[in-house]
């Protein structure tokens, strides 16, 4: 199955994810809120980010209800219930982040900020960070084996030993490197008319589709009933 | 007659905070349709020219600007750079700094969008740009994912999607192989078919032939000489040497190269390291199997193929980076371990830059520096002494590409391993960085090189293993 | 208005490759705290990230000196928080640590080592949105506790004093680390990018 929400719909469901945190309802409307928003991995063949998460989520609600309350030493507790329960608060939110980041395009999300008039020297500068994300993998992964063959340590260990001297050595070569880019990337995008006046059009047009709808209501009913008292 | 393309009178130019004019006097006219290609030297002016045919100069690379450049009725200089878009298509040297989006028909539609097209219209015209370039199978594709071929392909049909009259190429092959360059070459003759003017600069002209109109020679920002098609055919490879210009005919060098095939033998005594049954990939993937090869101190090595066929890869396994997925690497007749070879051998990367890290040439060379005692001889050698106190990154690319070698030679290197060290050299400096090979040679170190260009191959490498599929 | 004042393209594309930059230093930050100590120390995730990104602020700085390249920055990384889903509410902080910050440096035009330096410990706060959030969020789990009929005062008492305790401390460290990660890139601005031409 192929169908992907449209950004605006994404910008719903994380304000919801977030109501929910706040709410702090009961953990039934939790459950159900997760279990609703992590359908889309399943019905998508995303299984890896589906289950991943469902594994995550379950062990942090058994951490919750069945080891927390046996333990009594703050200094186990602390730690334990910030992950199992405070970072479980998070998931919610967690898995609408991956539908905004991973599973919606750069191409959409423009779209929806030229559709909505954000100026433009938003989207140019966000445009720009989102695609340099994968160059800076690349050139990291450069620096890396630059250093293997001049003899710098690089694992954990030089981290600990001389962590000034070795993020030294890892950061100058990307940022040399950026600023390269940033020249380069200038001049191409000057030559296709970035700095043109006047409303840019957008190749993506975003379309709502049932499936949004159908989202957009599923994910508020739990909050519905919350307040209304069901839950 | 009618109106030119371009038309650059008396034109010149001097940069930002510099004291000389860096063009002199350029007089130089194209007619519409004409396909004319500029060589010379490095800093002979060739590229700052072709950025006052699309506006970048004096716009956005500031400078002062004397006599007249006009691209149609534009005017450099007078002319914001935003009315160029529409006259005149760019594509550059760096495949991988050029795209501005991740997605392929993003990219395409990209000036569409900026000139505020109608999104049907758009969609419309990135089909019919990419089926006119053959390339509707890169649509909607992860630019990241392409290979530095497809990423030009894409990147001239960026240029051309809102059909410019203009259309300005610098030197655009620099990084790619023979194959991806008889692609971009089918786009060239398509677009010029089309009745576009077609400005390239190039170092390599072999591939330029066949539809090139004329020729123009820089040198020291004035226009030398001037050659149509057929004189500039009529040109021998070494006429074009004392012109400081790249073979035409490649023929005789194919020939030498074809020579040159290490031939599958005992190893055992003429090469210092050699391989048995190798076979190499990374993660599951196997890329090449069953390699025999050999590396020696006494011979310059190039290693050849298309593009993906596995040089990086066996570069990356020789120089321990990745292990080799079954059968041997020997050194001295020796079974040697990745981490072995790792310690004893360095990669000279295309792009330097990843590997300098500090902030003089000095503090470069001696950093985990095995035999610092050398130092003053390498720097000395590798004409780098007058270079020692600045800093790496404020170096040329030879020079940098000079700092590293001598960085491997004091760490006591034993194996070198050079990767597309000669993309986007000109003629005198491919020889120069030749020369400095046939130095390396006298030394115990083991030189080898990755590479796609048939002049180096052909003229400085002594023996020569083919990768193929 | 003068063409050196205003930002063009070219200051954009720069601007949106140092946050870039900028926000991958952030989130290695984020993972090294959470990592090394699970739990609470998330808290000083912000004071890591400002020991680290400094170099970034600094180039960024001198090489778009103009007013509006912070505020989009923070604005730019804050939208990115937000869209990323794990902590909506650092947009707020994000933005208005931002603008703090490009005021300060304004004043300072953009030149004065100290006052960059004080722009760069306000820029910092752009990634305490998470911690306000967590250490601000109602103690459910104490809540929860007390529900199941465990007798909780004790435990209740220990977990306010630390997260007082907690909340003070990392701002603390934060200031703290965004002067020696300032100075860090300060210094990394003058004895490479300065030296090698590229500022």
């Amino acid at each position: 199955m192929k169908w992907r929400f449209d950004p605006r719909t994404i910008l719903y469901l994380l304000i919801i994810s977030q109501l929910v945190l706040f709410l702090d309802g009961s953990i039934l409307m939790e459950i159900i809120t997760v279990i609703i928003l992590i359908i889309p991995f399943f019905l998508t063949r995303q299984l890896y980010w589906g289950i991943g998460i469902s594994m995550i989520y379950i062990l942090q609600l058994l951490a919750t209800f069945f080891l927390l309350p046996k333990i009594t030493s703050p200094i186990l507790l602390y730690p334990l219930s910030m992950v199992s329960n405070g970072f479980r608060e998070l998931i919610p939110g967690m898995i609408v982040g991956i539908y905004a980041i991973k599973f919606t395009s750069l191409g959409e999300w423009i779209s929806l900020f030229k559709k909505w008039h954000f100026p433009k020297f938003f989207t140019i500068t966000f445009a720009v960070f989102f695609r340099f994300f994968p160059t800076i993998q690349q050139d990291y992964q450069q620096i890396r084996n630059a250093m293997a063959f001049r003899g710098i340590e690089r694992g954990v260990l030089s981290f600990i030993k001389q962590p000034r001297q070795t993020f030294e050595f890892i950061l100058i070569p990307l940022l040399m490197n950026a600023s390269q880019v940033a020249q380069d990337l200038t001049i191409a995008a000057l030559t296709k008319g970035l700095s043109m006046p006047g409303k840019q059009t957008s190749l993506i047009q975003l379309q709502m589709t049932k499936f949004d709808y159908i989202y957009l209501t599923a994910s508020t009913l739990p909050l519905i009933f919350t307040l209304g008292g069901f839950l | 007659m009618t109106a030119q393309a371009i038309k650059s009178t008396k034109a010149s130019f001097q940069f930002l905070h510099t004291d000389n004019f860096f063009l002199k006097e350029i007089n130089l006219a194209v007619h519409p349709g004409e396909c004319v290609l500029i060589c010379g030297k490095s800093g002979s002016g060739k590229t700052t020219f072709s950025r006052l045919l699309n506006g970048l100069v004096p716009n956005y690379i500031e400078g002062e600007l004397t006599g007249e450049v006009k691209t149609y009725n534009l005017s450099a200089g007078k002319t914001s750079i935003k009315d160029y878009v529409q006259v005149v298509g760019s594509v550059f040297q760096n495949p991988k700094t050029q795209h501005f989006t991740a997605n392929t028909s993003s990219e395409l539609a990209l000036p569409l969008e900026n000139i505020g097209m109608a999104p049907e219209k758009i969609n419309k015209k990135v089909t019919e740009t990419a089926q006119k370039f053959h390339i509707e199978h890169l649509l909607d594709r992860d630019i990241f994912s392409l290979s530095g071929g497809e990423k030009q392909q894409i990147a001239m049909a960026s240029a051309t999607v809102l059909d410019p009259q203009v259309l300005v190429l610098d030197e655009v092959s620099s990084n790619l192989d023979q194959e991806a360059i008889s692609c971009l070459q089918e786009n060239i003759k398509q677009k010029k078919a089309d009745g576009t003017t077609i400005i390239l600069t190039e170092h390599r002209l072999a591939w330029t032939l066949n539809f090139v109109d004329r020729y123009v020679l820089f040198n020291s920002g004035q226009v030398i000489k001037e050659w149509t098609n057929a004189e500039f055919r009529a040109l021998s490879n070494n006429k074009l040497a004392d012109l400081g210009l790249r073979a035409t005919d490649l023929s005789s060098k194919k020939q030498a190269i074809e020579k040159k095939k290490q031939i599958h033998q005992d190893f055992k005594n003429d090469y210092l390291l050699h391989t048995e049954n190798l076979t190499i990939g990374y993660k599951k993937t196997t890329v090449q199997t069953n390699l025999g090869i050999g590396l020696d101190p006494n011979k310059i090595i190039g290693i050849t193929g298309k593009n993906g066929v596995g040089k990086t890869t066996l570069a990356n396994t020789l120089t321990g980076l990745l292990k080799p997925l079954g059968g041997k690497i020997l050194w001295q007749e020796k079974l040697i371990s990745a981490k072995e070879l790792r310690k004893k051998s360095f990669l000279v990367m295309q792009n330097t830059n990843y590997q300098l890290f500090s902030d003089s040439v000095n503090e470069e060379v001696s950093l985990n520096a095995k035999h610092p005692e050398w130092k003053e001889k390498v720097l000395e050698q590798l004409n780098l002494t007058a270079l020692a106190k600045r800093h790496p990154m404020s170096l040329s690319d030879g020079q940098k590409q000079r700092v590293a070698i001598a960085s491997a030679l004091l760490s006591g290197k034993k194996l070198l391993i050079f990767d597309e060290p000669t993309s986007g050299l000109d003629y005198t400096n491919m020889q120069r960085f030749g020369t400095l090979l046939r130095m390396l040679k006298q030394t115990d170190v083991i030189i080898a090189i990755i590479t796609h260009d048939v002049e180096l191959a052909a003229d400085w490498c002594d023996e020569i293993i083919p990768l193929k599929q | 208005m003068n063409r050196n004042k205003i930002i063009h393209i070219p200051d954009l594309i720069s601007i949106g490759i140092y946050s870039a930059l900028y926000f991958i230093l952030v989130g290695v930050a984020e993972m090294l705290v959470v990592v090394i100590v699970p739990g609470y120390s998330y808290s000083y995730s912000p004071a890591m990230s400002a020991l680290m990104t400094g170099a970034v602020f600094m180039l960024m700085v001198a090489k778009v000196p103009k007013f509006g390249a912070i505020t989009i920055m923070g604005s730019v990384l804050g939208l990115f928080f937000f869209l990323s889903g794990l902590f909506p509410f650092a947009l707020v902080p994000s933005v208005v640590a931002a603008v703090l910050a490009d005021v300060v440096a304004y004043i300072f035009k953009y030149k004065s080592k100290i006052g960059l330096l004080l722009s760069y410990v306000i820029f910092s706060f752009n990634t305490t949105g998470p911690i306000i959030q967590l250490l601000f969020s109602p103690d459910s789990y104490v809540a929860n506790l007390k529900e199941r009929g465990k007798d909780a005062s004790y435990i209740q008492n220990v977990f306010e004093s630390i997260s007082n305790y907690t909340g003070a401390l990392a701002f603390v460290s934060l200031i703290i680390a965004a002067i020696i990660g300032g100075l860090f890139g300060q210094k990394m601005l003058k004895k490479h990018f300065i030296k090698a031409g590229i500022v």
